[in-house]
């Protein structure tokens, strides 16, 4: 079963186009990663999806149903981002309090205890939190709603490089033990790709790549070495990136179509043959030049 | 699959309106905050002094009365209305389990409350602003007549409080809700009411206010006025349900 | 970079070959794994897949993956194919530096010497 199911979804603000065409599922009880440069549509196309936007044009559905100012996505979604809005007169315990009477799943031990473990003090004020402190704070009440759907929109702004990998441990326990759909938007897919069961990349509001997670790593394969010799063996190959090496030498990032004898065949030729990280490929696949930031310093 | 959990609309909103008294339980604590405060301006009797001078005897009558706790009574409430339509609080409905209506209701249902308090406290108010007259300012002075009040008039006194506020706060909900339609509403909309004021009292023929006035205060009938208030605070309501409907958040 | 589900492969059959997981025992569950790695339990999965298709691993309904009998031989083999294979790579290497047969032989001998001396 598929908890999202978008088809030619679109949505505009006025004149800008945040999201055009975009037709994807999520199936249920994954963790998906969404990923892409800021100004990508990430965080609207949650929006859309938790029922705090409309779309424009095309067709979305949560739990098979429009999620727009919809009662039943709402009770079964949690959306976690950094200013998510709790009233200024609750300390931090009151609002655990009051959100633990939203949800009947909710787990008030995990909250407890999760609260203890990052050392957050019961009496302090959400609005005085320090950056990260409000998305530690988030991020357990994420957690411990266990909605069949949550969304993290860039839930780790300001935390601490522990705090950060304290959480993705958390996020994975809690969902071996309560499996359940979560999408996960973030910069950071170096730190999280191990997690992610699927990988939904954007660019400029379009879907770029929807691939499992583990299949990122081996999607392309950089070579280098003398230009000549990179050109021939990426003749007909779309280049996701190429960059000048040296004198004569070129890096070429491509789709690794290659067969395992092409590839030592490239090695023999004298190439290097080089793994291309996630990261890499899914910033080589959203940046706006083959040449990447170089190119603003070798015009001449 | 964890299991989808079933909501209500009136489960939702049962949730909201429990979770927004918890959190904005300091809208009752201004309300009494300023209630104190109309209380000890309106201790001095400044309401109404007026002299008759006729034949060398000059007769003063100082009008004590709860009017001035009643109007900032009303000032609060209209403020505390359209404080919950502002961005920042009406987000906080989506933070946790919520739709546009239920969040609206949940609303509707907190001022209804906070109108209840206000009318009640208002009307103890002016009780106890007669209590400092007598005890403090000479009961002699008094009109004892007007004094005594009796149980029915005490409950029917609070009823048109509450009934009032609750009219007010539907309105000031509604303007609020119009106002953020369009940035441009921010200026026109109070623009528009106090130019309304101004022209109808410069202008015979316009009788907008007065109309009103007339309709709503002017009502003997205690039937026909409670049917005139919760009608048109429920029109206000539905208005700002349709209103805020189809708007984005967060 | 290697898919971690390659890496859990191997990991896993080291572990068998080491003997800390014997034949017909049940191996970790994909939950177990993904916890252990801090992992997806699909990529875990996958791992475990690998090792179902070459029949080190066997599907037991409703009861989990075991170690089938003939594991520790298939890996055997399949270990010493690498080695033969990373062998020729290194032949080749040696070839283009005009290191000769003997000489190659003599270095062996020396890595082995080595890392049994390490070892001790």
């Amino acid at each position: 079963m598929n908890v999202i199911e978008c088809r030619g979804l679109s949505k505009r603000f006025g004149r800008t186009v945040a999201l055009h065409d975009l037709s994807f599922s999520i199936k249920e009880n994954t963790i998906t990663g969404l990923v892409g440069p800021n100004g990508a549509g990430k965080t609207t196309l949650l929006k859309i999806a938790a029922g705090f936007l409309r779309k424009t044009a095309g067709e979305i559905k949560v739990f098979s149903s429009p999620p727009f100012n919809n009662l039943k996505v709402s009770a079964n979604t949690f959306f976690v981002d950094d200013n998510m809005a709790l009233p200024a007169t609750l300390n931090l315990s009151e609002t655990l309090d009051a959100a633990r009477r939203f949800y009947p799943n909710w787990d008030h031990r995990l909250a407890l205890r999760l609260f203890d473990y990052f050392s957050l003090n019961p009496r302090q004020l959400h609005k005085n939190l320090s950056k990260g402190m409000k998305s530690t704070f988030n991020m357990i009440v994420g957690l411990s709603a266990r909605c069949a759907l949550t969304i993290f929109d860039e839930p780790t702004v300001g935390m601490d490089a522990a705090v950060r990998k304290d959480f993705y441990r958390a996020l994975l326990q809690d969902y071996l033990q309560h499996p359940r759909t979560i999408i996960f938007s973030s910069h950071l897919l170096k730190e999280i790709e191990d997690i992610l069961e699927e990988v939904l990349l954007l660019r400029e509001g379009q879907k770029r790549l929807h691939l499992p997670a583990d299949q990122l790593r081996e999607y392309a394969v950089g070579l280098r070495g003398e230009e000549d010799t990179v050109k021939r063996f990426t003749a007909g190959k779309e280049i996701y990136r190429r960059e000048q090496f040296g004198k004569n030498s070129i890096f070429a990032a491509v789709r690794n179509s290659f067969t395992k004898t092409e590839l030592q065949e490239a090695c023999a030729a004298g190439l290097e043959v080089l793994p291309v990280s996630a990261e890499d490929l899914c910033i080589y696949l959203t940046s706006r030049s083959r040449g990447g930031i170089d190119d603003v310093f070798n015009r001449n | 699959m964890m299991s989808l959990t079933e909501t209500s609309l009136w489960d939702a909103v049962k949730k909201q309106y429990v979770f927004k008294l918890q959190s904005y339980a300091n809208f009752f604590v201004s309300l009494v905050i300023v209630q104190l405060v109309a209380l000890l301006f309106s201790a001095g009797g400044m309401a109404g002094t007026s002299g008759i001078g006729w034949n060398n005897i000059l007769v003063e009558v100082k009008l004590y009365s709860g009017t001035g706790i009643f109007i900032f009574t009303v000032l609060c409430t209209l403020a505390n209305s359209v404080i919950l339509t502002l961005p920042f609080y009406r987000n906080i409905d989506f933070s946790f389990v919520g739709s546009r209506l239920s969040g609206n209701m949940a609303n509707i249902g907190f001022l209804v409350t906070a109108g209840l308090f206000g009318g009640i406290t208002a009307t103890l108010g002016s009780i106890l602003l007669r209590n400092i007259h007598y005890y403090t300012g000479g009961g002699g002075e008094i009109l004892k007549s007007f004094f005594m009040i009796t149980p029915g008039e005490l409950v029917t006194g609070m009823a048109v409080a509450v009934l009032y506020l609750i009219l007010f706060s539907a309105a000031g909900y509604f303007a609020g809700l119009v106002v953020q339609l369009h940035r441009s509403l921010l200026v026109l909309f109070p623009a528009l009411i106090v130019g309304l004021i101004f022209y109808e009292a410069a202008n015979e023929q316009i009788r907008i206010f007065s109309r009103l006035i007339e309709f709503f205060v002017f009502e003997r009938s205690p039937f026909h006025f409670s049917l005139k208030i919760i009608l048109s605070a429920s029109l206000l309501w539905i208005g700002a349900i349709l209103l805020s409907n189809r708007k984005e958040v967060r | 970079m290697k898919p971690i589900y390659l890496q859990l492969s191997e990991w896993l059959e080291t572990e068998i070959l080491s003997g800390n997981i014997t034949a017909g025992e049940k191996i970790y569950s994909q939950y177990q794994l993904a916890e252990m790695f801090n992992i997806n339990p699909a990529t875990a999965a996958k791992g475990l897949n690998i090792l179902a298709d070459e029949k080190i691993l066997y599907k037991k309904r409703g009861l989990g993956m075991f170690v089938s009998p003939e594991a520790g031989e298939i890996i055997l083999r399949k270990r010493r194919e690498q080695v033969r294979a990373r062998l020729r790579e290194l032949v080749k290497e040696a070839d283009l530096l005009d290191i000769s047969e003997s000489e190659l032989i003599t270095m062996i001998t020396a890595a082995r010497k080595r890392n049994k001396e390490e070892r001790a």
